[in-house]
């Protein structure tokens, strides 16, 4: 009955949450951040006859790609989420819901799965296929890439609307709860626009530790899957230690690994357990 | 209609903060339709989410068909339904489509000719089968939200403001509605309603809370009973002479002079009826007539609220 239950809800919440036009949105905002973050096929292709440049250009596009489809992820994820909590709070429709005999692990589970599910598999399939058909030499890399992607997607999204619910439950306001949330994913964010060796190599010595936030944090791990290491990392700059010992390419994968599902149950977890045991209806 | 109780309040405290919401309530729900009535910021919405388990109580304890309303709330959630004030549906999804999902939430199952008949009482079986609810009026939202309330058969329906956005004819019917399931099925209704005059047509008991307290339980002739103040309407001449004479009484609390008659609002009745044949023969004025006016929920409302 529970499994029927929580169907029949997934449906009406999925529904409501992908209704005209946020899918389309979100498709669009995907579509126009990965088709402006792909190097052009010409310039990878005539470079793949020399391994290293392919080598850097790999690791350029890769992780730029998916810095830049993770922005429309974060954006999505971060207002869908707040919007799915705050305004049915705000609205009356999670009272009404708490109403019928629906569990509150169901209702949460439900609701946060709704916004999940649909984002993972799409950011899956905008990695796989547009990093993918830049990179149609090397069909070994995009096969890898097909399947890290899912798990570091669904990770990093978890992180998002970990976040994002934590945001939605504490303001319990829909324009507020968005915008905050919609910060604090920016602000998450933002490390992965910065390439870390340009910033060591600059003095920049917090840029050791960026690799450690969520969403570079997930980038550096895909990037370790993929086997691809930047170029010059073994340049020692001016009155400092060789790039190679910074934390992102001295650290092995399985501790971004051990990271990234830390922090995709960091807010989630907490979040899921407050919901069950003490939310209220206190408006 | 049988007074068996259902639940129970005891000593329940609810705090928002530096707000007060419900301060040491204690009342019962009888088997019946029960109306909770008081001003706003009585604490009568809290009281209704806390008896489902949307909230939960700071001290005391509250109880539906015996079971804790935080702790067991799934189990007193399948006994009641509910239409609260701020009506939330699916607003994708055409009437029925609501109906057929929130029978699923409720019972695991839906039975398409009990969601029919519920269409059919509230008088929304055209609508509700191709028009999706954001395109519903405000009456349309609140009768589907009736019919959510009643879904699964209910042994108890806690309605909020039910009749808020309907016209005239449409609150009839539902009060008739609430009335016959009543009396058919057994169904006990605990409805929050400022419309005093609809409460008292339809409500065999009455709950009256202000500042989150219970100020009154009872039948609508119980509650008049335990009210402080009564009114009269004394008709004497010269007027004017009694009037000022009654003024000096210590159980006057209000007096005024309307037309030819005096009305007079007394705090002890008996003292009031052994003293105006007395001041009447000392003043020798003339006494026509002394009635008293006849108490309803809305001049026990007032006076309940404004002893406080």
């Amino acid at each position: 009955m529970s499994v029927k239950m929580g169907l029949a809800l997934l449906k009406a919440e999925l529904e409501k949450v992908w209704s005209r036009p946020i899918l389309e949105i979100t498709v669009a905002l995907m579509a126009v951040m990965t088709i402006f973050s792909v190097r052009p096929l010409t310039e990878i292709v005539s470079h793949s006859e020399f391994s290293t440049a392919f080598q850097s250009a790999l690791t350029g596009s890769v992780s730029a790609t998916v810095a830049s489809l993770m922005l429309p992820w974060v954006i999505m994820c971060g207002v869908l989420m707040s919007l799915s909590f705050a305004r049915d709070y705000e609205q009356g429709m999670m009272q009404s819901l708490l109403s019928v005999p629906v569990s509150r692990k169901l209702l949460f589970t439900v609701k946060f799965v709704a916004v999940i599910l649909p984002l993972t598999l799409l950011s899956w399939f905008f990695t796989t296929f547009f990093v993918g058909i830049t990179f149609y030499s090397s069909p070994w890399l995009v096969l890898q890439l097909s399947f890290f992607a899912l798990p570091v997607s669904l990770l990093s999204l978890m992180f998002c609307g970990g976040i994002s619910v934590l945001i939605a439950l504490t303001i319990k306001r829909t324009i507020p709860a968005v915008l905050t949330a919609l910060l604090a994913n920016l602000f998450f964010w933002f490390p992965t626009t910065i390439r870390t060796q340009h910033a060591l190599m600059e003095g920049a010595g917090y840029a050791n530790y960026l690799c450690l936030t969520p969403y570079k944090g997930a980038l550096v791990f895909l990037d370790k899957l993929l086997g691809i290491a930047p170029m010059g990392i073994d340049i020692v700059p001016v009155g400092g230690s060789s790039l190679a010992d910074a934390l992102e390419y001295s650290l092995p994968a399985g501790s971004f690994a051990v990271l990234l599902v830390f922090y995709a149950f960091i807010f989630a977890i907490p979040m899921f357990v407050y919901f069950y045991r003490r939310f209220e209806i206190c408006e | 209609m049988g007074c068996e109780v259902i639940g129970e309040f005891k000593a329940v405290t609810k705090r928002f903060g530096a707000t007060t919401a419900l301060d040491g309530l204690s009342l019962k729900i009888s088997q019946g339709i029960n109306g909770l009535i008081g001003p706003n910021g009585a604490g009568k919405t809290t009281a209704i989410r806390l008896s489902l388990g949307l909230i939960k109580p700071n001290a005391g304890k509250a109880e539906l068909f015996g079971f804790d309303c935080w702790n067991d709330s799934c189990a007193i959630r399948r006994k009641v339904g509910v239409l609260y004030e701020k009506l939330a549906f699916y607003d994708h999804l055409s009437g029925l489509e609501q109906l057929k999902l929130m029978a699923k939430l409720k019972s695991g199952s839906e039975s398409s000719v009990e969601l029919k008949e519920l269409l059919r009482l509230v008088e929304l079986d055209d609508a509700a089968h191709d028009r999706r609810i954001g395109g519903y009026s405000a009456g349309m939202r609140q009768r589907l939200g009736l019919a959510q309330a009643l879904l699964g058969n209910p042994e108890l329906v806690l309605l909020d403001e039910p009749t808020s956005n309907l016209d005239p004819l449409n609150r009839a019917k539902i009060l008739e509605l609430i009335t016959s399931l009543n009396k058919e099925k057994n169904t006990s209704f605990l409805i929050s309603s400022h419309i005093l005059p609809e409460l008292e047509k339809v409500c065999d008991t009455f709950i009256l809370m202000d500042k989150g307290k219970l100020l009154r339980q009872g039948s609508l002739e119980q509650m008049i009973d335990k009210t402080f103040t009564t009114k009269f309407t004394v008709k004497a001449q010269p007027i004017k002479q009694v009037a000022a004479l009654l003024k000096g009484e210590e159980y006057i609390e209000d007096l005024s002079i309307v037309e030819d008659s005096l009305h007079v609002t007394v705090r002890d009745v008996g003292l009031f009826k052994q003293r105006l044949p007395l001041l009447i023969g000392q003043a020798g004025a003339s006494l026509d007539e002394v009635k008293m006016v006849r108490s309803n929920l809305k001049s026990v409302f007032k006076s309940a609220v404004e002893e406080v």
